[in-house]
Formats: C-alpha cells, sequence, structure tokens
C-alpha cells in the first residue's frame, strides 16, 4: 500500500550538472597530465641525446689524436726521407765539383773522402802546376790542407794531399 | 539522462563557485608544481643539447680536416711512406746497383737504431765503375729506389787500369719493427 501520492524518483549521486564539472575538470586534469608527461619525455630526450653527443665527441677526440699522431708520423717519415734525398744530392754535387776542380795536366790515381777530411793520391807533372791549379782552390775550400810530394823515375811528381775541415758536419750535411 | 534532473535548469550559485574553484585550484597546482618546473628543466635541458650539438658538430668539422689532411698527407707521401715499410733486400739492391756499377758486392757492418722509429741498416758497397758519372747517376737515382739508402762516407775510388774501383757505406733506413 502506497503513502505517497508521488511515484518515487531515482536519486543519483551526482547530479548532471555535477557530473559536467567533474568530468570537465577531470579532462582539463588529464590534458595537463599529458602536457606534463610530453615535456618529461622530451627531457628525457634531449637528456639521453646529449649524453649520446657526449660519446661521440669522445669519439671524434679519439680519433683526432690518433690522425695527429698518424700525420706527425707522416711529417716525419718525409722530413727523414727529404733530408736523406737531399745529403745524397749535396754529396753528388761535391764530388762532381772535386773531380771538376781537378784540371786536366794532373791525374788522381786515388780519392778517399772522410767526413769532414779529403785524400788525394795523383800525378802531376810538376809542383808549381798542382800548387796552382789545385793547391789554391783546395785551400779556399778546407781548413787546413798539406800535400807531400815524391819525386817519379820519369820526372813527374806523385803527390797525397790531405785536407780537413774542422767543426764541420761533412761534405753531405 | 534522467529526465527528473532539473540540476541544468536549476543549478546552484553556490556550487558553480566552488567547481569553479576546484578547478583553478587543480589548474593552478598542476601549472604551478609541475608544469611551470618541467618546462624550466626542459628548457635548460635544450639548451644543454644545443651546446653538446654545437660543440661536437666543431669536433667533427676539425676531424673532418684532420682526416683529409691525413689523406692528403698519405697520397702525398705515398712513396715516402711505402719506401720506410719495404723490407731491405740485399739481392734486390746488388741488381739495382748493377744497373751502374760492376762487380758489386755488398757487406753488413751494423744494424741500429734511429731516431726511435727507425731502424738503419749499414753496408759497405764495392764496386767497379767505367766513370764517376755513373757514381752521379747513382746517387741521383736513389731518390727512385724502392727503399730510403743514404750514401755515406767514407768513400773511396781507386783507378784500376780503365776502370774506377769504388768503395762507399750505404745506410739503409726502415720502419722498427
Amino acid at each position: 500500500m502506497s503513502r505517497s501520492f508521488i511515484t518515487p524518483k531515482p536519486k543519483p549521486l551526482f547530479s548532471l550538472f555535477s557530473k559536467i564539472w567533474l568530468i570537465f575538470i577531470g579532462f582539463t586534469f588529464c590534458l595537463m597530465a599529458l602536457f606534463n608527461f610530453f615535456i618529461l619525455y622530451k627531457i628525457s630526450a634531449f637528456q639521453s641525446q646529449s649524453q649520446q653527443l657526449i660519446t661521440l665527441r669522445e669519439e671524434y677526440r679519439s680519433k683526432i689524436e690518433s690522425n695527429d699522431i698518424q700525420i706527425a708520423f707522416i711529417e716525419h717519415q718525409k722530413a727523414t726521407a727529404e733530408s736523406i734525398y737531399a745529403s745524397n744530392d749535396i754529396l753528388r754535387e761535391s764530388i762532381k765539383n772535386l773531380f771538376d776542380l781537378v784540371p786536366d795536366q794532373i791525374t788522381l790515381s786515388r780519392v778517399v773522402m772522410e767526413k769532414s777530411a779529403l785524400v788525394l793520391y795523383g800525378r802531376t807533372p810538376s809542383k808549381e802546376t798542382y800548387n796552382f791549379l789545385l793547391a789554391s782552390p783546395l785551400r779556399s775550400i778546407f781548413h787546413s790542407s798539406n800535400t807531400v810530394f815524391y819525386l817519379d823515375s820519369d820526372g813527374w811528381y806523385r803527390f797525397v794531399s790531405t785536407n780537413k775541415i774542422i767543426d764541420s758536419e761533412g761534405f753531405n750535411e | 539522462m534522467n529526465r527528473y534532473d532539473k540540476s541544468l535548469e536549476e543549478f546552484n550559485l553556490i556550487k558553480l563557485l566552488f567547481f569553479l574553484l576546484l578547478f583553478l585550484v587543480i589548474t593552478l597546482f598542476m601549472v604551478l608544481a609541475l608544469i611551470v618546473p618541467n618546462i624550466k628543466e626542459h628548457k635548460r635541458q635544450k639548451a644543454m643539447h644545443q651546446f653538446e650539438l654545437t660543440t661536437t658538430q666543431r669536433v667533427e668539422a676539425v676531424l673532418n680536416e684532420k682526416e683529409a689532411h691525413l689523406h692528403h698527407l698519405r697520397t702525398e707521401n705515398r712513396k715516402v711512406v711505402e719506401a720506410f715499410v719495404a723490407r731491405f733486400d740485399e739481392e734486390r739492391f746488388v741488381r739495382y746497383v748493377s744497373e751502374f756499377f760492376e762487380e758489386v758486392s755488398l757487406a753488413r757492418l751494423e744494424q741500429k737504431e734511429f731516431e726511435k722509429d727507425f731502424t738503419m741498416y749499414e753496408l759497405k758497397v764495392t764496386s767497379l765503375l767505367e766513370t764517376p758519372v755513373k757514381f752521379y747517376n747513382f746517387l741521383e737515382s736513389l731518390k727512385r729506389y724502392e727503399g730510403i739508402i743514404k750514401a755515406d762516407f767514407p768513400i773511396e775510388m781507386r783507378a784500376e787500369g780503365r776502370l774506377i774501383h769504388a768503395t762507399f757505406n750505404i745506410k739503409v733506413f726502415a720502419l722498427a719493427r
């Protein structure tokens, strides 16, 4: 038996107005949380990329060091080779100049070239020819120049000329 | 939707203000407590990343420059580099010297370290040659030989009939192994 004139209505916990507000607040909250997570993701991505860049840079630095060592070594090899080739050229020129220095009248029988000394053995028609044509240029090149003559049976002179350069690196340095 | 719900038509102002306040508080909390510090951190990390990127790009540019220089040096000095690496072969050298001299013989004198990176073999060459010009040509040709060779003292030349008997030292340079 009913005791009321109106039929009972269901009473929800939240009214439609409250629901709309709560949904709106919840949606805004979610949107902001999503934005926040996006920022956090970007921060983490930047951190990871920065770390990768640091590792890459260290790798580049070690490659640069290795390249520097190789460059220095090749340049050292180049300098050594050039100094050796130059030394050979100077030696060639020195020997050439020496033979050009000897006049036709004088015959050399033996030449000994040391680092800073030159010993010439040969024959000359006269001491004057030797002194005039060979001794003078030798004296202008070497610091000390001594010659010993021996009279030969045919009237020519055998000579031994010892010439030295003091404090020198040698003919090819 | 409940047809008996009249909350939209007959809304309570206090309730509206309460929800508005709740909304503002939550938004303000989210912005001030989370988003603002994170945006600051994001800016800091972005600047740091930019700095790392710029520095790395500069280092990369230096590396590229060095690699180009190294490549250029290797190409330009290929012959010298290969000459230092080449192992000295006495028989081959005698064959080479025979192009200039006659009756060539080699005698090994000593082997020692040269400037830390290289090994130097010293040999004595005994030969017969027709004219000194052959000796000049030999010295000139050493540039083109497959190894690095320096002609050295003592050099002795002695007349032997129509030929010249020449004795001289050579120094062969190779990479220390």
